[in-house]
């Protein structure tokens, strides 16, 4: 499964996804149980900074801040 | 009728700011007055709006006329109700599925009173609300509270992200308490260790969850040598039961405190005797402040609920001979999700009644932050989107972090549920 695919996945277990542009619009504590799961899906660890709009406000935005994360892992 | 009105409730000076907004914006006690006085009331069960200020005005309504604050309520509500319940919250309860918990006005003002007692509002008279209005702990336990004390209750729970608390917090420009669970502590903290956003606390409270001390570090790290309390409580005790500060040993120990004056709290063994101090049995509360039940279920009341007023939480612990309480852990079946507890068994009758499945499990995987992570094993013919379109309908710690779709249920020789198999599937793949 591409890194799309499954954080698209993880997102939808809280909202809807309309499109990877779309805001996601995902309560606070909707966030902090999505940053923990993208942490043990993707072996990565997410810091508190992280969980920044522009890195959780679309799932294109959650998309790339993963796949920034991975390659600096 | 009026068990808990406007004047009992707001004691702060009608110019003094009794509500702040995240950008800065104030309501005075004077103002909150009226706009309570002049909101409309439903009876029996008057339904809280979503936003939190209309929330407040329309809970603080109810209570003043004498009906029932509703926040979170399912369509269809009875057409009558207890005279001296002010509070309806639905939880997943200690077992089962959602219940409604019924609290009394009386229930309520001994707990804020009770809270009053240790929680140092009136020294600290600025409450960062960071918690939804829905959970006790909000309403009652920081609402309320600060109300009650003349304070200032910051909303600050529309917030979604932690920069966003931080910055909030820190234009207050004096020290706030902080009252939340610990995954969420761990996370402002660890924002504000990046941010130094220059946010103040005048002390910090936590409860729903053990509090392990790298998240006390990290707090510390962040904001400094501030005063710590940690907590437990449920919501059908409306909610705080003990409370210990860092300035007594047992804090160090794990202990979650003493009772709350007006409250015992003692171990029991299975048929409900009440155990020696230092045994380890469920942990039951007697006081004012435990629930009148659970709405339309005398059966599951009698389950948690004794005809002379002991409630039994649930949680397994021991009281130490100075009156000290231990939580060790929960009862089968239910566990906790970022600070609230769910019922497994619960959660996978929500999933039940969705077309095709024919047999779903809830596992619990230990989780470091949230404290578990549920995974759904289904049996049956449906698809992943239907399952997470069902999840998303469930408060977010009862939603699964996974669907594990299988053709058959493991099960035993004997045709029970294969427990043990069930977990190495939810397990699989992670």
């Amino acid at each position: 499964m591409s890194i799309e695919a499954q954080v698209r996945e993880l997102v939808e277990q809280h909202v809807e996804v309309a499109g990877p542009d779309a805001p996601l619009g995902l309560q606070s504590l909707e966030l902090v149980m999505l940053a923990e799961a993208i942490e043990d899906t993707f072996g990565l660890r997410v810091t508190a900074a992280d969980v920044v709009p522009e890195n959780f406000g679309t799932l294109a935005r959650l998309v790339a801040f993963v796949g920034r994360s991975s390659q600096k892992k | 009728m009026s068990p808990l009105s406007v004047d009992e409730v707001l004691r702060g000076a009608p110019e003094a700011a009794a509500i702040g907004f995240p950008d800065g914006r104030r309501v005075s006690y004077a103002g909150l007055r009226a706009a309570v006085l002049a909101r409309d009331v439903q009876r029996p069960f008057m339904r809280l709006p979503a936003e939190p200020f209309e929330a407040l005005v329309a809970a603080l309504a109810a209570w003043h006329r004498g009906a029932v604050a509703v926040p979170n309520a399912p369509p269809a509500l009875p057409a009558e109700v207890d005279p001296r319940a002010a509070l309806l919250l639905f939880t997943s309860g200690s077992t089962g599925g959602p219940k409604g918990v019924l609290l009394s006005a009386e229930g309520l003002r001994a707990n804020v009173d009770a809270i009053l007692s240790y929680l140092p509002v009136r020294e600290v008279p600025d409450t960062a609300l960071v918690l939804p209005l829905h959970y006790s702990y909000a309403l009652v336990g920081q609402a309320l509270t600060t109300l009650r004390a003349g304070g200032t209750l910051w909303l600050l729970g529309s917030l979604e992200y932690p920069n966003q608390k931080l910055v909030a917090m820190a234009a207050i420009g004096r020290p706030v308490g902080l009252s939340s669970v610990p995954a969420s502590l761990r996370l402002l903290a660890g924002a504000e260790l990046e941010q130094k956003s220059g946010a103040r606390l005048g002390y910090v409270a936590s409860a729903g969850g053990h509090l392990a001390a790298p998240v006390i570090a990290r707090v510390r790290q962040a904001f400094g040598q501030v005063r710590f309390f940690n907590q437990y409580g449920l919501t059908e005790a409306s909610p705080r039961v003990t409370a210990v500060s860092d300035e007594h040993p047992a804090f160090a120990f794990g202990s979650v405190g003493r009772p709350l004056p007006g409250l015992s709290v003692f171990a029991v063994g299975p048929s409900g005797e009440r155990l020696p101090t230092d045994a380890s049995g469920e942990l039951a509360v007697r006081g004012p402040s435990v629930m009148l039940g659970y709405l339309g279920d005398a059966a599951a009341t009698a389950r948690v609920l004794s005809v002379d007023g002991v409630l039994r939480t649930g949680d397994f612990g021991h009281v130490d001979r100075d009156g000290f309480v231990f939580v060790e852990g929960r009862r089968d079946g239910v566990v906790k999700v970022a600070g609230e507890r769910v019922s497994l068994e619960g959660i996978a009758d929500a999933f039940r009644g969705v077309a095709g499945v024919r047999e779903v499990t809830v596992a619990a995987l230990p989780d470091e932050a949230l404290g578990a992570r549920l995974v759904a094993v289904v049996e049956g013919a449906v698809d992943l989107k239907t399952l997470r379109a069902r999840g998303r309908e469930l408060p977010p710690q009862q939603r699964p972090t996974r669907y594990v779709i299988v053709d058959v249920m493991p099960r035993t020789a004997n045709g029970k549920i294969d427990f043990v198999a069930v977990r190495t599937l939810a397990e699989g793949g992670a």
